[in-house]
C-alpha cells in the first residue's frame, strides 16, 4: 500500500512528465515562431513550476540545472532579446539534458547525463553569467531570486482595511513611524497545495525572517465538508490576506514564493497609509467580521456579499486516473449490453406497447448518448504526438544533412488516448524512414528529377468512417519494387517461381528482417524497424499500408479502429456459435459459385477469386466446432486481407455488421491465438472476436506441414 | 485527545496525518464536546486546522469556537481573523 508521501511524489512524476512532454511541443513551435514572446512566456513558466517541483522533492540535478536553463528563458523573454539560431539549438540542447536528468533521477539512478556540465556551460556563457554572483542568490534551500512578471497582479482589497480593528491599525500605523513598509499579500492557491507539499504555514514561517505579521485574514470555502468526511488532502481556503510589516524591499517578499508562484496565485502591494487615514472614520469594531453570531448559520444569507474568490471551486477541467475512466468505460459496456437485452427481449417485444416502445426508445437513446459521451473523455487531439514528430524531422534532417519540411495536417483528430502512447514509436520510425531512405540523398538529385529542393514530408491524421488513419507521404524516390523483390528471394522471404503484385511485394517491407539499406546507420535500416512498426500497429488493433511509385514517392498508411475498447465487427455464425471478424480485415463477402472452387490434393481448397487464387479456411473446422459440413457453394465467404497474401473464410451465414464491447479474455483462453477476445451480443449470446493475425498464421503452418509431406 | 469540562483543547502543532486521527476522534466523542480552542503553545503547523474547526461546527452547530467568531492573536499568524460564510 503506497504511502502519502509515495502518492504525492507520485503526483510530482505525474506532472513532470507532462511539463516535460509539453516543453517539447512548445519548443517546436518557438523554433517556427522565434519572435514570438508569448511562447517562451509559456515554456518559462513550465520551466519554473518544474524547477520549483523538482528542488521540493530532492530532484537536485534536475533543479540546478533548470534553474540555470530557466536564467537563459528570462533573458529571452525581454522583447529586446531576441533569439538566433544558436540559442535555439541550445535551448533544444538543454531539453534534452533536462529530459534526461529527470528520467535518471525518476529512476533513482545516481548519475549525470553525458552533455549535462557541457551544456550548462553553453548556458552560463550564453549569458555571460558571473557563477559567483548567481551562487550568492542562491541561498541555503535553492531558493533564488523570483522574477517580478509573477506579482504583477494586484490583488489588494481596499474594503479589508475596513474590518481591521483599530487597535490592529494602530500598530500597523506605528510601523510607519519606524520606516518600515506595510505589505500586503494575499495567497489564493489551487486546492491540491496540500498534496503537492505546501502548507499557508511554511509562508507564514518565511515571512518571521522578513517583519511582522500583524494581521491575517482566512477566507475559508463554503464547501467544508462535514466531520465525517473531513478530507486532509484538499485545501478549503480560498484566499489567505496577510498584513506584514518590513523593512525590507518588495523584492525579498517576493523571493518567500520561488517555489510556488504561478499567476494569479500570489499578489503583493505595498499599502497605502491614507487609506488607513481615511477609513478610519468609518471603522466599525462591529463591522469587523459580520460573522459573530454564527458563521455557519449564516451561509446563506451572506452568500452574496462575499467578496472571497470562488476560483478554486470552480476549475474548469479537473485530473482523473485514466484507470477511473477505464472503469467508467466498463460499467457503460455493461449498460450497453443491458439494454440490448431489454431492446431484443421476445417477451417485451411481444407486448407491442407504444408507450413501452417509447421508453425502450428513450433508453435507448440516453445509452448511446452516454456511451459517446464516456467514449469521447478518452478522445484526445494526435496534435502533441505530431508536433513532436517535428522534433524528430528536424533531428533526421540535420543528421542526414536533408532540407525538410515536415507539413501536418489533421492534428485536432481525436484518438483515443490509450492508442497515442503505442504510436509515438512507430511514427517516430515512420518519419525517420521517409527522409532517411525515402527524401533523395541530396538537392542535385532532387533538381535533376524536377522536384523542389526541399523534401517534403506529410504527416496527417483523419477518422473516415470507424476508423483512424494516419498517413506518413513522402516526395522522395520512391521504393524500386524490383530491388524488394529481389533482397525478399535473396532472403528466402519471397520465392523466385512465384509471381507478386505490387503491393504484396511492398509488404516485405515490414517482414522482420529485411532491410535494402546498403548501410546501417543509427537513423534506421537496421532491418528491425519496420517489421517492430508492424507489430506496435497490430499491437492496437491496426493495419499498415505501404503505397509508393518509384521517383514519386512513399505513403504509409495507418488504419487504426477509433477505440481500442470497442470494435467494428461482422458477426458470421457457424452451426449455433457467433463469431466476430474485425471489419478491418474484411475484403469483402461473396458467395462461391462451383467453378471458382479447385481443390489441390491434399492442400485443401482454394478459390479464383477475382483472378487471384486464395486459400479457403473452414472456421468450423478450424475452431474444431461439431458440425455437419456444407458445400461452399451454400456457404458464405469472407476475403480477409493480410499482407502475407489473402484468405477466405468460409462461414455458414453472415449476420451482419455491429460494434461490439471487447472483453478480455480468461488467461486459458488467452493462448489460443486463433481468437483475440469476447464480446456479449445483444441477444445475450457470446460471440468469440476473431484473430486473423492467428488465422493466418495457423494456415501458413498448415501449407507448410502439407507442402513437407 | 485532550477534553476537559467538555472543553476540547487542540494542539496547534498537529500536522494534516494528526488532525486527520484527531477528525475521527472527535466525531466519536463529540457529544462531550461543548467548546474547543487552540492550544497556542507551539506555532500552527497547518493551515488545515482552520478547515477543522469549521468541519467540527459543521458536525454539531452547537459547539462553542470562540476563534470562528473572534479574533485570536497567533504568534506569527498575527491577528487572525477566519471568515467563513459555510
Amino acid at each position: 500500500m503506497s504511502t502519502t508521501k509515495d502518492r504525492i511524489i507520485g503526483i510530482f512524476i505525474e506532472e513532470s512528465t507532462e511539463i516535460i512532454q509539453q516543453l517539447e511541443t512548445e519548443l517546436m513551435i518557438l523554433e517556427e515562431s522565434p519572435w514570438d514572446k508569448s511562447i517562451i512566456n509559456e515554456i518559462f513558466r513550465g520551466v519554473h513550476t518544474l524547477k520549483g517541483n523538482a528542488n521540493s522533492f530532492g530532484f537536485t540535478k534536475l533543479g540546478g540545472f533548470v534553474h540555470y536553463f530557466e536564467d537563459l528563458l528570462d533573458f529571452y523573454r525581454n522583447p529586446n532579446n531576441q533569439l538566433n539560431k544558436k540559442i535555439i539549438q541550445l535551448i533544444f540542447d538543454a531539453y534534452d539534458v533536462i529530459k534526461e536528468v529527470f528520467e535518471l533521477e525518476r529512476d533513482k539512478i545516481d548519475k549525470y547525463p553525458k552533455e549535462y556540465e557541457n551544456i550548462l556551460k553553453q548556458i552560463k556563457e550564453s549569458l555571460e553569467i558571473d557563477l559567483e554572483k548567481i551562487e550568492a542568490k542562491i541561498i541555503d534551500n535553492n531558493k533564488i531570486v523570483i522574477h517580478k512578471q509573477h506579482f504583477h497582479h494586484d490583488k489588494f482589497d481596499k474594503d479589508e482595511i475596513k474590518n481591521i480593528s483599530k487597535d490592529v491599525k494602530n500598530i500597523l500605523l506605528d510601523s510607519i513611524n519606524e520606516d518600515k513598509k506595510i505589505f500586503n499579500i494575499v495567497m489564493q492557491f489551487d486546492t491540491d497545495i496540500y498534496i503537492r507539499g505546501y502548507n499557508h504555514t511554511l509562508f507564514f514561517k518565511l515571512f518571521a525572517n522578513l517583519g511582522t505579521v500583524v494581521k491575517s485574514f482566512w477566507y475559508m470555502a463554503n464547501n467544508i465538508p462535514e466531520l465525517e468526511i473531513f478530507d486532509i488532502e484538499k485545501n478549503y481556503i480560498n484566499k489567505v490576506s496577510v498584513y506584514l510589516v518590513s523593512s525590507e524591499n518588495i523584492d525579498e517578499i517576493q523571493d518567500v514564493f520561488e517555489f510556488i508562484a504561478e499567476d494569479n496565485e500570489v499578489g503583493i502591494s505595498i499599502v497605502d497609509i491614507s487609506l488607513f487615514e481615511s477609513a478610519e472614520d468609518e471603522i466599525m469594531e462591529s463591522q469587523l467580521i459580520k460573522v459573530n453570531e454564527d458563521p455557519i448559520k449564516n451561509l446563506s444569507i451572506n452568500q452574496s456579499n462575499t467578496s472571497v474568490s470562488n476560483s478554486n471551486t470552480s476549475a474548469k477541467s479537473i485530473r482523473i486516473e485514466s484507470s477511473k475512466l477505464d472503469e467508467l468505460f466498463d460499467s457503460i459496456g455493461e449498460l450497453v449490453i443491458a439494454q440490448s437485452f431489454i431492446d431484443q427481449n421476445e417477451l417485451i417485444r411481444s407486448l407491442n406497447n407504444l408507450e413501452i416502445n417509447q421508453y425502450l426508445s428513450m433508453l435507448n437513446k440516453t445509452t448511446r448518448l452516454i456511451q459517446n459521451k464516456v467514449m469521447n473523455l478518452r478522445m484526445i487531439p494526435i496534435k502533441d504526438t505530431f508536433l513532436k514528430m517535428k522534433r524528430v524531422a528536424r533531428d533526421v534532417s540535420n543528421k542526414t544533412n536533408k532540407e525538410i519540411e515536415l507539413i501536418l495536417s489533421g492534428e485536432d483528430t481525436e484518438i483515443d488516448k490509450t492508442m497515442v502512447d503505442s504510436l509515438g514509436e512507430p511514427l517516430i520510425h515512420l518519419i525517420r524512414n521517409s527522409i532517411d531512405h525515402g527524401i533523395e540523398a541530396n538537392k542535385e538529385d532532387r533538381i535533376n528529377a524536377n522536384k523542389e529542393e526541399i523534401g517534403k514530408v506529410y504527416l496527417s491524421a483523419m477518422h473516415k468512417g470507424s476508423n483512424f488513419i494516419i498517413e506518413i507521404k513522402d516526395d522522395g524516390r520512391g521504393v524500386d519494387t524490383q530491388k524488394i523483390l529481389q533482397k525478399a528471394i535473396e532472403k528466402g522471404i519471397a520465392s523466385s517461381e512465384e509471381t507478386y503484385t505490387k503491393e504484396e511485394i511492398l509488404n516485405f517491407l515490414l517482414v522482420a528482417g529485411f532491410s535494402t539499406a546498403p548501410t546501417i546507420t543509427d537513423i534506421s535500416g537496421r532491418g528491425v524497424g519496420l517489421d517492430a512498426v508492424k507489430r506496435s500497429i497490430e499491437s492496437i488493433k491496426g493495419k499498415i499500408h505501404i503505397e509508393s511509385n518509384l521517383g514519386e514517392g512513399t505513403t504509409f498508411r495507418i488504419v487504426l479502429p477509433l477505440t481500442l475498447a470497442i470494435i467494428d465487427g461482422m458477426s458470421v455464425k457457424v452451426k449455433d456459435e457467433t463469431f466476430i471478424i474485425p471489419t478491418l480485415s474484411v475484403v469483402e463477402s461473396f458467395r462461391a459459385k462451383k467453378g471458382d472452387i479447385q481443390k489441390a490434393q491434399g492442400k485443401g481448397e482454394f478459390i479464383n477469386f477475382r483472378g487471384d487464387i486464395l486459400p479457403i479456411v473452414k472456421l468450423g473446422e478450424l475452431l474444431e466446432i461439431d458440425y455437419e459440413p456444407l458445400d461452399v457453394e451454400q456457404t458464405t465467404l469472407i476475403c480477409i486481407e493480410h499482407e502475407k497474401g489473402r484468405y477466405v473464410l468460409q462461414v455458414n451465414e453472415l449476420l451482419g455488421r455491429q460494434q461490439v464491447v471487447i472483453k478480455s479474455l480468461s488467461k486459458k483462453l488467452a493462448i489460443i491465438k486463433e481468437i483475440s477476445g469476447a464480446a456479449i451480443m445483444g441477444s445475450g449470446v457470446i460471440a468469440l472476436i476473431l484473430n486473423t493475425e492467428g488465422i493466418r498464421e495457423w494456415l501458413d503452418t498448415e501449407l507448410e506441414n502439407k507442402k513437407i509431406k | 485527545m485532550n477534553i476537559k469540562d467538555g472543553v476540547l483543547k487542540i494542539d496547534s502543532s498537529l500536522n494534516n496525518l494528526e488532525l486527520e486521527k484527531l477528525s475521527h476522534e472527535i466525531k466519536n466523542n463529540i457529544e462531550q464536546i461543548k467548546e474547543v480552542t487552540i492550544d497556542k503553545k507551539s506555532i500552527v503547523t497547518s493551515s488545515c486546522l482552520f478547515t477543522l474547526l469549521i468541519s467540527i461546527k459543521k458536525a454539531k452547530t452547537d459547539i462553542s469556537i470562540p476563534i470562528l467568531f473572534e479574533e485570536i492573536d497567533i504568534e506569527g499568524f498575527g491577528n487572525v481573523s477566519i471568515i467563513s460564510k459555510g
